[in-house]
């Protein structure tokens, strides 16, 4: 096992350079540091000249990339120009611990109801219920989330407040904290994460279900499951530890495998909900022209992707112990 | 073991199936798997009923515990009476209790039929703790005493296998281990052994009969092998195109059959002393059991049909009277005699 | 959206790419002088001590001009653009919401705009310098001298008295500092005389007519000296304040302010307890947010549909922003089949009903969209804008006689014209791609030029690739479509300087995008920023107006309002100053919390 994690290590290294080495490109592209200095007219040629030096901008691209991979690999990741020099790390790190308790959040409610509901479609195939929740998957990978966040904002912001006749939104619609908190407060933390979750999640459970109805319909049919029946076993425990168990296979890694695409909706979502994670900063730096900013933000997201990838190829083999990582994968699929 | 009272048609069974009708949907229709059948299972006995594959008989197996495919099977007609209780009304919570404990079932491909994620051992223990109140390590010991009882080398460290990590024939024996592991009065053993190798298949058609002689219990053994039948069965109900043809006595039907069908069989079984091109084929492939014909159903492959048998459906009758065989032919006569 | 680069430019019209993502919300630009003569300050410190023992309670402070009445409480207020940095001399002062949301409230300047942005002294003077009061003076060999009467009540907010050291020090910081955003008026000074501490006399080599924009704002020479490179300073925290608010946090989550206990001035003393800012980045959540009342009042930049969105409890006044918008005509663009004569784009100007472009443009943002008839000033600033191009009306006859004078020939008579070349008339235009306003003006113009024989060809690009790439170059057009802002003061110089048209000469760093090389408008525009004498200013703008109308380098549109919205449940007093450059919130001292 820890012979395959390096065999993949091994070929997923390569691969992140390459990604890192066209991010420090596009970067480069669309936010040139020199642009920075060339526009400010009142600094003299030499403080140009001395800058241009400093970041290394008069040698070639992948002298610089090298230059930049190595701060970036040992944590060094410099100071912003845009922020006027204050260190990149801080901003990272705080956006990097909000992003990831959200998409923690998300995730896990998006399992718990996704699976749940995939598990009822499938032992109720052809029922009300299932056709209605394909509906609503339908719906839910369909809604864009801009949208679907704003309905979530005037919804719990403003028409159920309304509709109940009290005052002040049951929700709040931004931020991670009420205006004039200071310090931290759980519960006003929590109540900050509902709606972001929620506009994050219906895509996931949408996804997640259909997933694990597909997967559980496969299962149930299995000739494993007849035989569990056949032990006389309580249908919750045929469905839960023999079909679920089966079913959560392919699922798991599925869902670590997808967690990329959350990427998108991700930025969305903390635009709308100015949820001050990764993704804001991200389109802060676009919009600011921040490349110092950037770059470690598209390379933490590409990595924790990647990292990802990595982690559900080896929870195959920890889930299946049919599968001897490094071989075959389908073999497992067949459940 | 014998008793031979006891194979009368009609007298107390252990397990009784009566005038069963089943049915399968599929993408082209619906499949009448079995289409009336009635057979008995005594107590202490073997039970063969075989046939072709597709004559419905794994059916009829899945039918007697409520283990159809859910959405597309189903019984519309006929009785399971298990010691006088019918199966086929009894409540989920009620053929729970049955299922494993009173009557267990041993399957077709270990490879599928067992969990492939779960440990043997677990899968054993998990049996005798759905219907007995024992802590999980007096199961494990006792699941590990099945396995040595099954034949299984190292049975301790065997338990802490997964299926997949086991021979074909180890898993099979793990199986035949989870169905006897609370003694039940009835063993459905469906086609044990097809998925095996032959010198396989021998070892475990041993350690099943060993089992079954040292327990209590009767078997229902499911198969399309007659040399399977011939060396473990006391009675053997043939079925063809979801209906019984003939049931009797082994000996009774080897000798003498009384069904073109189970003739046809017999015929084209290899035997030791077989002369190379003796070997009989039935010509002909059995009917489609979404629209079967009417009549018998074995008609247009029998040599011994008559217009008679294309109209009129033969009822099943003692013939002779004295043999304790049942068949379904309008010529049994003239077949017997054959 | 910050378009950090193109922010960086701030005198005069400085172009900015009003476009970069499709908002055209405003730099910091517009805080230049103008030639208005303010009104006498209004700092009578009837009611507060000319050594001021700060208030135990500002709140029980009747001195307020609302009174006390709904004094207190906590204000919550929406900011489109979260400040990266809050160093008000580098590129963190680049974004309009540095300055409308944390300087323009807690630092101090010497000359200010009023609500309408006319210039007049601030409360840190007494009087404005004037030729009059013997404040501002051109010598005989040129030389400039402003004298600066401080307020003897102008204090900081650590109780240390406001001084010529911090005017000084101001100048210093704005030439020492790393990176330094603007020196533009500072190269000028020569010296800065302390020796009076209450009077701070500024010496420049040659006239400066905008020198009203210049120590805004004024630094605490004692707080941030004596080092005068503050690169690093105050990036996350003013930690003093000189105006009417203290910061009292700064996050990337929210800001505080609370009011300074020490501001002298009573007309500006804060009645809340509190002000809470919060970022909203998007629109539409913000707008969801005024609504809900998680917070009180906004800024946002126009969106369509604003005028049916915000209904209810929610009230808005749009004012004049810092942008105007207008068709860029590029007489150097590469792909011109033709010379871009000055009868082709009168001509183009002929053809065009810009009531109706206004109307399409703005017209869902506010109910009364403004053409803009001048090119260079914004209209609602002083006396500069003359309505020089209001002459250019939807005329076929006018575009038959100027077209035909130049030997274009119109063969089809609902077709295109032709020149004697052959070639069409034909014009290549860019603007933004995906910019839901200027693409709308592009099929209506398309559609209201084909009657008049010209026809174009539609080409729309990135903000980035437009506006850093091919702007710069001079490799767009013949025409563009896109905003620039405006300043308070009419200096329109970079727009029309002859040596800024963008070459190897300025290292492509000119701002004459248009190409317009006339020696006339160029010698007027250089000369407008040297005149210190309004009346002499304001002709010489009326005369450079003149021949912009008639030379036609571009062709102006509208000006891009801006909006303030407020919860009329919750807020009161807010909605008076739309157009202030000093951001929505500019008055915010005078608003009150009720419900």
């Amino acid at each position: 096992m820890i012979g395959y994690a390096l065999r993949r290590l091994a070929v997923t290294l390569p691969v992140l350079v390459v990604i890192s080495f066209g991010t420090f490109w596009a970067a480069g592209e669309i936010s040139s540091p020199t642009a920075q200095l060339t526009l400010n007219p009142r600094i003299s040629p030499e403080a140009k000249q001395d800058y241009v030096e400093l970041l290394g901008l008069d040698r070639p691209l992948h002298v610089q990339y090298g230059k930049w991979l190595g701060n970036f690999v040992t944590g060094d990741f410099g100071t912003s120009l845009v922020r006027n020099g204050q260190d990149v790390w801080p901003f990272v790190e705080r956006a990097l611990a909000n992003t990831l308790l959200l998409v923690a959040a998300a995730v896990s409610l998006s399992l718990l109801i996704g699976l749940a509901v995939g598990v009822v479609s499938a032992i109720r195939r052809g029922s009300l219920w299932d056709y209605g929740s394909v509906t609503v998957s339908f719906l839910g990978v369909s809604i864009p989330v801009f949208w679907l966040g704003l309905m979530l904002q005037l919804f719990f912001g403003l028409y159920l407040a309304n509709w109940l006749g009290v005052g002040p939104p049951l929700l709040p619609t931004a931020g991670i904290y009420s205006p004039g908190q200071q310090g931290f407060d759980l519960l006003d933390r929590v109540r900050h994460l509902v709606l972001p979750t929620l506009a994050l999640s219906l895509q996931l459970v949408a996804v997640y279900s259909r997933y694990m109805r597909a997967s559980m319909l496969e299962v149930m049919s299995a000739d494993y499951i007849r035989t569990a029946r056949s032990k006389g076993l309580r249908e919750s425990r045929v469905v839960v530890r023999h079909g679920m168990r089966s079913a959560l296979v392919p699922v798991t890694t599925q869902v670590a495998i997808d967690i990329g695409q959350l990427v998108g909706g991700l930025i969305v979502t903390e635009r709308v909900f100015q949820y001050p994670g990764m993704g804001l900063l991200f389109l802060d730096a676009l919009e600011g022209g921040d490349y110092t900013i950037l770059l470690p933000t598209v390379m933490i997201a590409a990595v924790v992707v990647f990292a990802l990838n990595l982690v559900a190829d080896l929870l195959y083999g920890v889930l299946d112990p049919r599968v001897r990582l490094g071989r075959d994968r389908r073999v497992a699929r067949n459940v | 073991m014998n008793v031979p009272d006891r194979r009368i048609p009609g007298a107390a069974a252990l397990l009784s199936v009566r005038g069963l009708r089943t049915e399968i949907d599929t993408e082209n229709g619906t499949v009448t798997a079995a289409d009336g059948v009635s057979l008995d299972l005594h107590g202490d006995e073997v039970l063969a009923v075989v046939g072709e594959s597709g004559c419905g008989k794994t059916m009829l197996a899945l039918s007697i515990l409520g283990l159809l495919p859910r959405r597309t099977g189903r019984i519309t007609g006929g009785q399971v009476l298990f010691r006088g209780e019918d199966l086929t009304q009894a409540t989920p919570a009620r053929l729970r209790e049955i299922r494993g404990a009173d009557i267990a079932m041993i399957f077709q491909d270990a490879l599928t039929g067992l969990h492939p994620l779960q440990r043997v051992g677990d899968q054993i223990v998990e049996m005798i703790r759905a219907h007995e109140p024992v802590r999980r390590d007096a199961a494990r010991r006792r699941a590990v005493d099945l396995l040595d009882l099954v034949g299984i080398p190292d049975p301790d460290r065997r338990a802490a296998s997964f299926p997949h990590e086991l021979s074909g024939g180890m898993r099979q024996r793990v199986m035949i281990a989870m169905a006897v592991a609370l003694d039940p009065a009835v063993l459905i053993a469906d086609e044990p052994t097809t998925a095996l190798d032959v010198t396989v298949q021998a070892q475990v058609l041993e350690t099943l009969a060993r089992i079954s002689g040292d327990l209590n219990g009767s078997i229902l053994l499911i198969t399309h092998d007659f040399g399977v039948v011939a060396g473990f069965a006391d009675r053997v109900a043939v079925m063809y195109a979801g209906r019984l043809v003939e049931q009797g006595p082994v000996a009774e039907v080897y000798g003498r059959p009384r069904h073109p069908y189970t003739a046809g069989l017999l015929a084209s079984m290899p035997r030791i002393d077989d002369i190379p091109g003796r070997l009989e084929r039935i010509a002909g492939t059995p009917p489609s059991l979404i629209s079967p014909p009417p009549g018998c159903r074995f008609a247009p492959r029998c040599g011994f049909a008559t217009d008679l048998c294309g109209e009129l459906t033969p009822q099943t009758r003692l013939w002779p009277a004295d043999g304790g065989v049942t068949v379904a032919c309008h010529h049994a006569e003239r077949v017997g005699a054959g | 959206m910050r378009c950090g680069t193109a922010l960086r430019m701030l005198a005069g019209l400085a172009l900015l790419a009003a476009a970069c993502g499709g908002s055209d919300d405003g730099g910091s630009g517009a805080r230049e002088a103008s030639g208005t003569i303010p009104p006498a300050p209004q700092v009578t410190g009837s009611e507060t001590a000319p050594t001021p023992a700060p208030p135990a309670d500002p709140q029980s402070d009747t001195g307020g001009a609302e009174g006390a009445e709904g004094a207190g409480g906590e204000l919550i207020l929406a900011v489109e653009q979260w400040p990266e940095c809050l160093n008000p001399v580098t590129s963190c002062a680049n974004a309009s919401w540095t300055l409308w949301s944390v300087t323009a409230h807690v630092l101090p300047r010497l000359m200010e705009l009023d609500l309408q942005n006319n210039y007049r002294a601030s409360p840190t003077l007494l009087e404005e310098p004037t030729t009059a009061n013997g404040g501002l003076r051109v010598a005989g060999d040129g030389a400039f001298t402003l004298t600066y009467r401080l307020s003897p009540d102008a204090v900081w907010s650590d109780g240390t008295p406001m001084t010529s050291n911090d005017v000084q020090f101001t100048w210093r910081a704005r030439l020492d500092t790393d990176g330094t955003l603007n020196t533009t008026g500072y190269e000028l000074i020569t010296g800065v005389d302390t020796a009076d501490p209450k009077a701070a006399i500024v010496t420049f080599s040659e006239p400066y007519a905008p020198w009203r924009d210049l120590f805004d704002p004024l630094l605490p020479a004692h707080h941030l000296g004596p080092d005068t490179n503050i690169a690093d300073r105050w990036n996350d925290a003013i930690p003093i304040s000189g105006g009417p608010w203290l910061q009292q946090s700064w996050s990337q989550e929210q800001h505080v302010l609370v009011p300074n206990e020490l501001y002298w001035d009573a007309e500006r003393r804060p009645l809340v307890d509190r002000v809470v800012m919060v970022p909203r980045e998007d629109t539409d959540s913000e707008v969801v947010a005024l609504q809900t009342g998680e917070v009180m009042a906004a800024s946002p930049q126009p969106f369509p549909g604003a005028a049916e969105r915000l209904g209810g409890d929610l009230s808005f006044v749009s004012g004049s922003g810092t942008f105007i918008e207008g068709l860029w005509i590029n007489q150097l663009a590469p792909d011109r089949r033709f010379e871009i004569t000055r009868n082709v784009r009168r001509a183009l100007a002929y053809s065009l009903d810009r009531e109706l472009i206004a109307e399409v443009a703005l017209g869902s943002v506010i109910d009364d969209p403004q053409v803009l008839q001048c090119a260079g000033w914004n209209p609602s600033v002083g006396d500069w804008c003359a309505d020089d191009f209001a002459r250019y009306v939807q005329d076929m006859d006018k575009v038959t006689e100027l077209l035909a004078a130049e030997g274009w020939t119109r063969p089809d008579p609902d077709g295109l014209w032709v020149n004697a070349d052959g070639e069409q008339l034909v014009l290549q235009w860019n603007t933004v791609a995906g910019n839901k306003r200027r693409e709308d003006v592009q099929a209506l113009v398309v559609e209201m030029t084909a009657p008049f024989g010209i026809g174009w060809e539609i080409i729309n690009y990135d903000p980035g690739e437009l506006f850093q790439n091919r702007l710069p170059a001079l490799n767009f057009g013949p025409v563009a479509l896109f905003a620039n802002s405006t300043s308070p003061d009419p200096t329109v110089f970079r727009l029309y300087d002859i040596d800024g048209i963008p070459g190897e000469a300025n290292g492509f760093g000119g701002q004459n995008f248009t190409a317009y090389a006339s020696p006339e408008a160029s010698d007027l525009a250089a000369a407008i920023d040297r005149e210190v004498d309004a009346a002499a200013r304001l002709a010489l703008v009326r005369r450079l107006g003149e021949i912009l109308a008639d030379d036609v380098p571009w062709i102006p549109l509208y000006v891009l309002p801006k909006l303030v919205v407020w919860n009329s449940t919750l807020v009161a007093g807010a909605g008076n100053a739309p157009s202030s450059a000093y951001g929505g919130f500019a008055d915010m001292y005078d608003w009150r919390v009720i419900g």
